[in-house]
């Protein structure tokens, strides 16, 4: 390969005057840039490749980091807060359903002990409300004991008509009657409210 | 001490240790300033040369694993160096649909109103002169005038073949000879 000699030599043949003519540099650079160039370059190279590395990576690459913040120790106490809230709503399931399957017995309870007394009040408001020459005259009916009418009434409730009863019936006996059932049924309602505070023992108790 | 080492063991050691920047900073210290005024020469102007500087070693940068070694590294660099400042020029002419007789016109105007030139009114000349000259006999006479590259390595820089540069830059001489004893 050519040396130095060879190049000046070369120029010395083309034009002397070029050759023999003293080398300047026109050109004036910022002092210190040189000793700055690699530090500017290697910041360059530096941002390019972190914006380089966030345009290839996906967002599941990219390191996952949680900025909201809970309180200290939310975690541990956690568990338990859901165990306990899941309990009290366990026991006030259980307790709704107690409280239904009450009501729903009471009322069914209140009914069928309802019906013969009902029968009985029926009768009786019949009998005593019945004209006496009614009365004299119906010796057939006279001579049936209470307890008779009570069983029949039972063994046939379900054949009686509830509005020809009922049209038998004065205002007077009727709100007798009503009040005497309103009676029952608050004491039951207040069975009701008894049961509803029965704690979880006492449900895993029955 | 550690510029003391060839470049291939500069390679070897980006390439295989976890001292890249180290490495990489040894190589811009060696290569830089002899960059730089090639490619101050071809655009003149000192922001425009220390941009594309800046651009030639994030390029080599990325590219410095895949370099083959068929050639030196200092050859390597330089034809880098030099199609940046190709491309810069280009994409001047481009953005502001310049001909080529403006562009040179705009830096024959850089040496003149830029503070960043000595006031030698020969050397302003000589540089007037080969401002004058097409773009590639301009790059070939800077290489061998000023760089004393032989035409082997401006060869492998430039892509062309040594004849074709050689006429090149005897065309050159020529032309700047003309120019400066023209006054």
């Amino acid at each position: 390969m050519e040396n130095r000699n060879d190049i000046l030599n070369e120029l010395k043949q083309l034009s002397l005057f070029l050759a023999e003519r003293k080398k300047e540099n026109l050109f004036i650079v910022p002092e210190n840039y040189f000793s700055s160039v690699e530090h500017n370059v290697m910041e360059k190279i530096y941002a390019e490749s972190v914006s380089a590395e966030l345009k290839n990576s996906s967002l599941k690459e990219i390191k996952k980091q949680e900025v909201f913040d809970v309180p200290y120790g939310y975690f541990e106490r956690l568990p338990n807060e859901i165990l306990q809230k899941t309990s009290r709503k366990k026991s006030q399931s259980i307790l709704e359903g107690v409280n239904e399957y009450f009501q729903y017995s009471f009322r069914l309870t209140h009914l069928l002990a309802a019906t013969p007394m009902l029968a009985v009040m029926i009768l009786a408001i019949l009998v005593l409300t019945k004209p006496a020459d009614v009365i004299e005259n119906d010796s057939a009916i006279a001579q049936v004991s209470n307890e008779e009418i009570s069983n029949y009434l039972s063994e046939n409730i379900s054949s009686l008509d509830e509005s020809s009863i009922v049209a038998q019936m004065d205002d007077n006996s009727i709100s007798k009657l009503t009040s005497g059932i309103e009676q029952e049924a608050n004491e039951y309602d207040e069975l009701l409210i008894d049961a509803t505070q029965v704690t979880i023992d006492d449900i895993q108790n029955l | 001490m550690t510029l003391q080492i060839t470049d291939a063991e500069l390679l070897m050691q980006f390439r295989t240790t976890d001292r890249r920047e180290e490495s990489y900073t040894i190589l811009i210290r060696r290569y830089q300033e002899r960059l730089y005024w090639h490619i101050r020469r071809i655009v003149i102007n000192h922001d425009d040369a220390n941009d594309i500087l800046q651009n030639v070693f994030i390029k080599v940068w990325k590219s410095l694993d895949g370099f083959r070694e068929d050639s030196q590294l200092f050859t390597w660099l330089y034809r880098i160096a030099t199609n940046e400042s190709i491309t810069f020029l280009n994409s001047k002419k481009k953005r502001f649909y310049l001909p080529i007789e403006d562009v040179t016109k705009e830096l024959k105007n850089k040496l003149t109103t830029s503070g960043n030139f000595s006031e030698s009114k020969t050397e302003l000349k000589l540089q007037e002169a080969i401002l004058n000259l097409p773009e590639k006999q301009r790059i070939v006479f800077n290489l061998r005038y000023y760089d004393e590259m032989p035409y082997e390595e401006m060869s492998r820089v430039l892509g062309t073949s040594e004849g074709a540069l050689k006429a090149s830059f005897h065309h050159a001489v020529k032309k700047v000879e003309k120019f400066l004893l023209a006054d």
